[in-house]
């Protein structure tokens, strides 16, 4: 009995970070760029075991074996990088990749950090930075006399200089970066999302060539969460996590019987 | 009584046993690919094994064999059998390219450290030597040894072709088994063949991948509650067995007058 409560109690345990995954997920339903998580589980060690009571009777054939397994444990929380829609802002500076792809940013301690958000606006020196003031890498600056900012979908910035012969001129080229397992990336906050082990060495390159997607100016990409996917998902956690703690209460139930054998 | 006390004993460890098997059962009711362990208590043996005599008589002669049946005491062992059900859960729809599905019969190929092991649990991905594997990083073989995926994008046919820009690298390998229902659980959602088993590849008419869903848990709850149910009232009556036994015993030691 005791290992069915431990069982049981992997059980809940496994639920209630699933409970927790989920619950992150929908604080994020309204989040730029977010991706969201799903738990993946998967059982533990098995042990073969004849019951003790099966005894080798005379002439009867050896006693079965079965296999109790001690319960389950969470394996891997996956990011899901499936597409968010799109949503239309209008600020020239807002931009979306359509496609694979990250874009760059140097954070202030000089490493590199990814994300899908792309909310940009200008600094007081007008430089292009995300929402929490890093830097786009490569970085870009916004001439003093530049009336309007484009970008197009291959990524190149052009601006439209002030004068009487107004003139667009190109100033700098987007880059983003590839993964060979997006899914192996590790998250900063902030939407932001680092290199690790798992997700392998960024390829760099140019929007709509390489396999890279394409920039869409004027355009957030919205989070990826489904809110009845999600809401799904803790209804089937929270009775899983219930009959898990049937379980337990069963076992208990058991053990106080063989408390009371002897009074 | 001591016979009606470890009979009482034995079964209430089967009973246990059972219980132990249930509870993994319910805490895997969320594990993609997972086959639950159908568990049934029989009787072995309830036959009548001997005719049993009183040693003497109350004249206290030693008992001649009369072949009259007097007081029978039929042996009844109570034995656990498992087996695990390979009835297939739902189709869960998740749209990522890495999580795949059979939607018939058959098993993914995974290699671990101990040898091949086969599995239901299609969630794979691409890590970043470009090998698919598994959620705990055991490569999945195609039909010449792992498959090894470049960039990012792949598709995977309803015959477990995987096809990356038009280009077949490959084909996943899926495999059945003459008598499945001998398969052991290894934990990490693999299950392990018996020496005797050998994994004979599918046709690749007859293999059927869905690429963006999983396979749900087959956990029946309901049926998994109801055994438990079952499991702890069995285990109840017998601790009164045993309890009555135990009483019946202190009479005898406590309350019956000394023989001369």
């Amino acid at each position: 009995m005791l290992r069915a409560m431990t069982t049981a109690a992997s059980g809940m345990k496994a639920q209630q970070l699933n409970i927790d995954a989920i619950a992150n997920n929908l604080a994020n339903v309204n989040t730029a760029g977010f991706k969201k998580s799903q738990v993946e589980f998967q059982d533990l060690l098995y042990e073969s075991v004849a019951p003790a009571g099966a005894t080798r009777g005379s002439g009867l054939a050896p006693p079965t074996r079965v296999e109790i397994g001690h319960g389950v444990k969470l394996v891997a929380t996956d990011r899901m990088f499936t597409p968010g829609a799109m949503k239309q802002t209008g600020n020239p500076l807002d931009l979306m990749i359509e496609g694979d792809g990250f874009f760059q940013i140097r954070l202030p301690d000089g490493s590199l950090a990814y994300t899908r958000d792309g909310s940009f606006r200008l600094d007081g020196e007008r430089n292009l930075v995300t929402a929490a003031g890093y830097f786009l890498e490569p970085a870009l600056q916004i001439p003093l006399d530049a009336t309007e900012v484009s970008v197009a979908r291959d990524g190149t910035v052009s601006v439209l200089l002030a004068g009487d012969n107004a003139t667009v001129q190109d100033i700098g080229q987007l880059e983003i970066v590839r993964f060979p397992n997006a899914a192996g990336l590790a998250s900063r906050g902030g939407n932001l999302f680092i290199e690790t082990a798992a997700s392998g060495a960024p390829l760099t390159g140019v929007p709509g060539r390489d396999g890279m997607g394409e920039v869409a100016a004027g355009f957030l990409e919205s989070s990826n969460v489904e809110t009845i996917e999600e809401l799904v998902n803790m209804i089937t956690a929270q009775r899983a996590y219930e009959l898990n703690s049937r379980a337990i209460s069963v076992a208990d139930d058991m053990l106080q019987t063989v408390n009371q054998l002897k009074r | 009584m001591l016979r009606s006390l470890r009979a009482a004993e034995r079964a209430m460890n089967v009973h246990v046993t059972r219980i132990n098997a249930l509870a993994n059962n319910l805490a895997n009711v969320d594990a993609a690919g997972f086959k639950q362990v159908l568990t049934h208590v029989t009787e072995r043996g309830a036959t009548v094994r001997s005719v049993e005599e009183p040693a003497r008589t109350l004249d206290n002669e030693p008992k001649r064999a009369k072949g009259g049946t007097a007081a029978w005491s039929p042996q009844r062992e109570l034995d656990l059998r498992s087996a695990i059900d390979l009835r297939p859960g739902a189709l869960r729809e998740t749209g990522r390219q890495g999580d795949l599905a059979l939607a018939g019969d058959g098993f993914f190929v995974v290699q671990t450290p101990e040898g091949e092991r086969y599995t239901r649990n299609g969630r794979f991905a691409v890590d970043r030597d470009g090998r698919l594997v598994t959620a705990s990083g055991a490569a999945v073989l195609g039909g010449g040894g792992p498959l090894e995926i470049p960039g990012g994008q792949f598709v995977v046919q309803r015959d477990g072709s995987v096809v990356v820009e038009g280009n077949v690298l490959g084909r996943l390998q899926v495999v059945r088994f003459s008598e499945p229902s001998r398969l052991e659980h290894k934990g990490n959602a693999l299950l392990a063949a018996p020496r005797d088993q050998v994994a004979e590849p599918m046709p690749p008419e007859s293999v059927q991948v869905v690429q963006g869903s999983l396979e749900a848990s087959n956990v029946d709850p309901i049926r998994a509650l109801v055994d438990m149910i079952a499991a702890q009232r069995a285990f109840e009556i017998e601790s009164r067995v045993m309890q009555a036994g135990d009483e019946s015993l202190e009479k005898a030691v406590n309350s019956l007058p000394s023989t001369r």
